[in-house]
């Protein structure tokens, strides 16, 4: 989630015009949430699918034409800077894509270094995936000369000081000591490192690490030279794109690069054809096509006659339906009437879940409170305090939290927390779940099986075997069941007072009274009785 | 004085002689065809049952007959004898009472409910009821204002409460049921919606991938290559797609399911429209617990998948579906996901917050998701987080309370209703 600040100033500066309040509680209408808004600036959050949105420049452009200040497609023109950049075919398994941009006659302000700093760091964190698909280079082009190359080189083979520090670095220094060094781990993999350096052989940029300090980019600096570097050619130009086509609204002159045999960026609109009978009927709508061309203007879409021109800076567009979602964002979600429904189907009812509503039923009928637990657990919950021996489980690889590391594949111990959690409310505590457990299954399409259990716990001053076999004996018979209880030896319970609980010649469960030292596990101080079925198998059974 | 009374029936034998006795009086003239004796004897099978244990009949060639005819009936003389007052034999009191002809008399009970004759009493007793004598005592007043000991029903926990409610909105509109597996592979859970594989959202810090199983079985060849096409560049559905090389291996991996929305597009790729499908079902995300998040959450799915649908029945089935979950005000905002085009965020407007709330997310399924899976019609979609909603109605600040502590005070006492 990206949320941007702007100033209102600069929104207003660059809308041509004074934003009401009533305008900054419409744009949400466009697609990005109003976060907050302040005396002197505003937030939104923008969605992933526009990145054109990130800078105060790019906000705005759409903002203008979706309040209606202006319409159609803006044209952004990019004269040949005569700058040449040459790729080196080493870094075509590091970092292969480059895109490169010369902006001429800039003056920035403070107001332009605060949009560009925040555009930079959002497209980072957005469809840059953090430097490592896509990450931007500013420099100032005075201080170094052109032709400048693309190349990747060992770490130890070149040094430069990095941006912020003193002294030369080489590559492998930069990794090691500086704050920016962990982006290196996007590189890792490779034996060379990319860099960009000039004529001279002047580092602009170990990219995706760190600009040199000499290009510094300052209030002072005259002409821009943007690189971007990443792993997808598409993201790389569109990110260029986004960055010179939002300077460019601030008047400023953008030129092309050569980079071997191409010339960046490209700001021509790309061409999509859109049926209106396919809008019309997706939305519901009628609109004549003088009435879709007005629509999408609002957009910032332009039409030649045939094709709906897509702006440069937006790549979120592949497909027509995505200009179907502009015509609705410009049409106004408000303005789509809610219809009822009239899509004739005959309703289904999945039958182990009308079965389970039934056990569950019943359990309440008996004066059992109805309890929810997670279904990702630990083993020290799912085994060692059940004083059961670790058993194969589905694990999680990369939980957060040491509480989530395996799928329960019982639902006694979710019970027992339950009893934990609940030590100070009134007794007696008669408590039942029904739930999925997960368990490996190497046949599975999946690796493993979801199994639904039912289980149920009394707990108070005193109980008694009887009082929960007794209950397990009304569930049985009210599903239509003859069971048989056989002693059993199982580590959770007492021995000699644990059964197995069998149908027919199959073990359906087990039934017992919790083991003291179970109880001492769990912090628990009252006795415990308890049984678990496995429903789901009963389920198939009566089916 | 013997401690024995007749019953209704009793009496009603003694005015009119015993089943059995009729049924002799029938054979006296000679035998009878079985049928035409049970026509004519009242309580036929009382009667055939005690003529044939004292042996004064038989049946022969389904004919009834006399054996011999008893000059006395000694049941019937023990009920004339009991009624009178006399003294009858313990083993005839035996079969009578067997019978339920006469009843043993609570002598004390009477003794006892005559002492309380004209007193206050404070119990209504069974031997007061019995012996009419309450019509002899005044009844004590109670304490009407006074509470009860407390109970606790066996009550539905409130999430279940919930997912009973929606399953039966969904029932009444006509939607089929689907469950699908809560480990799931990043085939179904990602790749199948259209979500590249370099999305944020796949990322380790926001799914469970798993070490055991580590991996999935990918579904049949045709499919998996129809979704890599379409991510590659669009398949056949007329966008550009992605643009990057898609890996099998990657959509093999196994996650703990990040979205209903996987149980979704396995119905897809199962059905014809036209089709109404619901899940609601566990889903995960690599969080750590805390008041505001949850590693473990429910989630309702729909999906309609119709020819004719459009934006604006997408927006009808939510606005209906929050409407019949008891919320007034509904609006719809655009939105983003990457499986959906239009999307859409439908917030719903609570009274005491005065504030309008997001409450899930919707669209119509890009064609990207839909043509691989071989449906060539519109497909609305939404999903709801359950719990967050619960949270709201009921003004729960810290979801924990009700999911993972299930706190027994707040389950035992909230009101659902």
């Amino acid at each position: 989630m990206a949320v941007v600040e702007f100033s209102l100033k600069d929104l207003d500066k660059l809308a041509g015009k004074k934003l009401t309040k009533e305008h900054l509680e419409k744009i949400p209408m466009m697609g990005c949430p109003l976060e907050k808004l302040e005396k002197d600036k505003v937030l939104y959050e923008v969605f992933p699918n526009r990145p054109d949105m990130l800078s105060t420049e790019g906000f705005t452009r759409a903002a203008r034409t979706f309040l209606g200040f202006s319409k159609g497609l803006v044209s952004y023109k990019a004269l040949p800077s005569g700058i040449r950049l040459h790729v080196e075919k080493s870094v075509s398994n590091v970092r292969p894509h480059i895109a490169a941009a010369v902006v001429r006659n800039v003056r920035l302000t403070h107001d332009v270094i605060a949009s560009l700093v925040q555009v930079q760091e959002k497209i980072h964190d957005t469809m840059g995936r953090k430097r490592k698909k896509v990450a931007i280079g500013l420099h100032d082009l005075d201080k170094v000369k052109q032709p400048f190359r693309y190349k990747a080189v060992m770490p130890d083979e070149i040094k430069f000081i990095p941006l912020g520090k003193k002294e030369k670095m080489t590559l492998g220094e930069i990794e090691k000591k500086h704050e920016k060094g962990g982006y290196v781990s996007i590189l890792k993999r490779a034996k060379r490192w990319p860099v960009i350096v000039d004529k001279n052989n002047d580092v602009l940029s170990f990219p995706p690490v760190i600009n040199g300090e000499l290009t510094r980019v300052t209030e002072k600096t005259k002409n821009l030279f943007i690189d971007i570097t990443g792993l997808h050619e598409g993201a790389v130009n569109h990110a260029l794109n986004i960055i010179v086509t939002s300077l460019a609204e601030r008047g400023f002159k953008i030129e092309t690069v050569s980079i071997n045999k191409k010339k960046t960026p490209n700001l021509n609109p790309r061409r999509i054809l859109v049926n209106l009978d396919y809008v019309n009927k997706l939305l519901d709508l009628d609109l004549s096509k003088a009435e879709f061309i007005e629509t999408i203007a609002r957009m910032g879409f332009g039409f030649d006659g045939k094709y709906v021109l897509v702006p440069c800076y937006r790549a979120d567009i592949m497909h027509e339906i995505d200009v179907v979602e502009d015509v609705a964002i410009a049409h106004g979600y408000e303005k789509f009437e809610p219809r009822v429904p009239k899509v004739p189907t005959i309703a289904q009812r999945y039958d182990m879940e009308e079965f389970s509503e039934f056990a569950s039923n019943l359990m309440k009928g008996m004066g059992f409170q109805e309890a929810v637990s997670m279904i990702l657990t630990n083993e020290i919950d799912e085994f060692e305090k059940m004083l059961i021996k670790k058993e194969d489980a589905c694990e999680t690889l990369n939980p957060v939290s040491v509480e989530c590391t395996i799928c329960r594949k019982n639902l006694l111990p979710s019970l027992m927390d339950v009893l934990a959690q609940n030590l100070h409310r009134e007794y007696p505590q008669k408590i039942f779940e029904i739930g999925y457990t997960v368990v490996p299954d190497k046949e599975s399409e999946t690796g493993s099986m979801d199994m639904l259990k039912l289980a149920a716990v009394i707990s108070n001053s005193k109980v008694s075997y009887e009082d929960i076999s007794s209950v397990l004996d009304a569930l049985l018979n009210q599903l239509g069941l003859s069971y048989k209880f056989n002693p059993l030896k199982h580590p959770s319970f007492i021995e000699g007072r644990a059964a197995g609980i069998k149908i027919g010649n199959e073990q359906f469960g087990t039934i017992g009274e919790i083991h003291p030292q179970v109880l001492n596990n769990w912090k628990l101080e009252k006795p415990v009785v308890a049984f678990e079925l496995d429903l789901q198998k009963v389920f198939y059974l009566k089916k | 004085m013997q401690e024995y009374t007749l019953t209704d029936e009793g009496r009603n034998y003694l005015k009119y002689g015993l089943p059995e006795m009729r049924l002799i009086e029938l054979l006296v003239s000679g035998p009878v065809d079985f049928t035409e004796a049970k026509e004519k004897v009242e309580n036929f099978s009382i009667a055939l049952q005690w003529a044939k244990k004292h042996g004064w009949i038989k049946i022969e060639n389904n004919k009834l007959a006399l054996v011999r005819n008893p000059k006395n009936i000694p049941e019937y003389e023990a009920l004339k004898k009991l009624a009178g007052g006399d003294h009858v034999e313990n083993r005839l009191l035996d079969v009578l009472v067997q019978r339920k002809l006469i009843e043993k008399q609570r002598e004390t009970a009477v003794k006892k409910a005559e002492k309380l004759a004209g007193q206050e009493v404070a119990n209504l007793t069974e031997d007061l009821i019995k012996t009419k004598y309450w019509k002899q005592v005044k009844l004590k007043p109670y304490n009407v204002e006074l509470a009860g000991t407390k109970i606790y029903p066996g009550k539905t926990h409130l999430l279940s409460f919930y997912i009973q409610k929606i399953r039966n909105i969904f029932f009444d509109l006509g939607f089929k049921e689907a469950k699908g597996p809560l480990l799931e592979s990043s085939f179904w859970n990602f790749d199948a919606l259209y979500q590249p594989q370099d999305h944020p959202a796949r990322e380790m810090a926001d799914t469970f991938y798993m070490k055991t199983p580590e991996s999935c079985k990918l579904p049949a060849e045709n499919v998996v290559n129809e979704v890599r096409e379409a991510h590659e560049k669009g398949g056949n559905t007329g966008s550009s797609g992605w643009g990057y090389k898609w890996n099998r291996e990657v959509a093999k991996k196994a996650v703990m399911r990040t979205h209903a929305t996987a149980v979704s597009v396995r119905e897809l790729s199962k059905l014809k429209p036209p089709a109404k499908v619901f899940c609601i079902g566990r889903v995960f995300r690599n969080e750590t617990l805390d008041y505001k998040h949850l590693p473990e959450f429910t989630q309702v799915e729909g999906i309609v998948v119709d020819e004719n649908v459009t934006f604006r029945d997408l927006l009808g089935y939510l606005k209906e579906f929050y409407t019949r979950m008891g919320f007034k005000k509904i609006r719809f905002r655009p939105a983003y996901f990457p499986y959906t085009e239009m999307s859409a965020e439908p917030e719903v407007y609570f009274e005491e917050k005065k504030e309008w709330i997001e409450l899930g997310g919707s669209g119509i399924f890009r064609p990207e998701v839909t043509q691989p899976l071989g449906i060539d019609v519109p497909v609305l979609a939404w999903g709801l987080g359950l719990e967050r909603t619960i949270a709201l109605k009921h003004g729960i600040n810290d979801v924990r309370n009700f999911y993972c502590k299930n706190d027994l005070k707040l389950l035992r006492e909230i009101n659902m209703w």
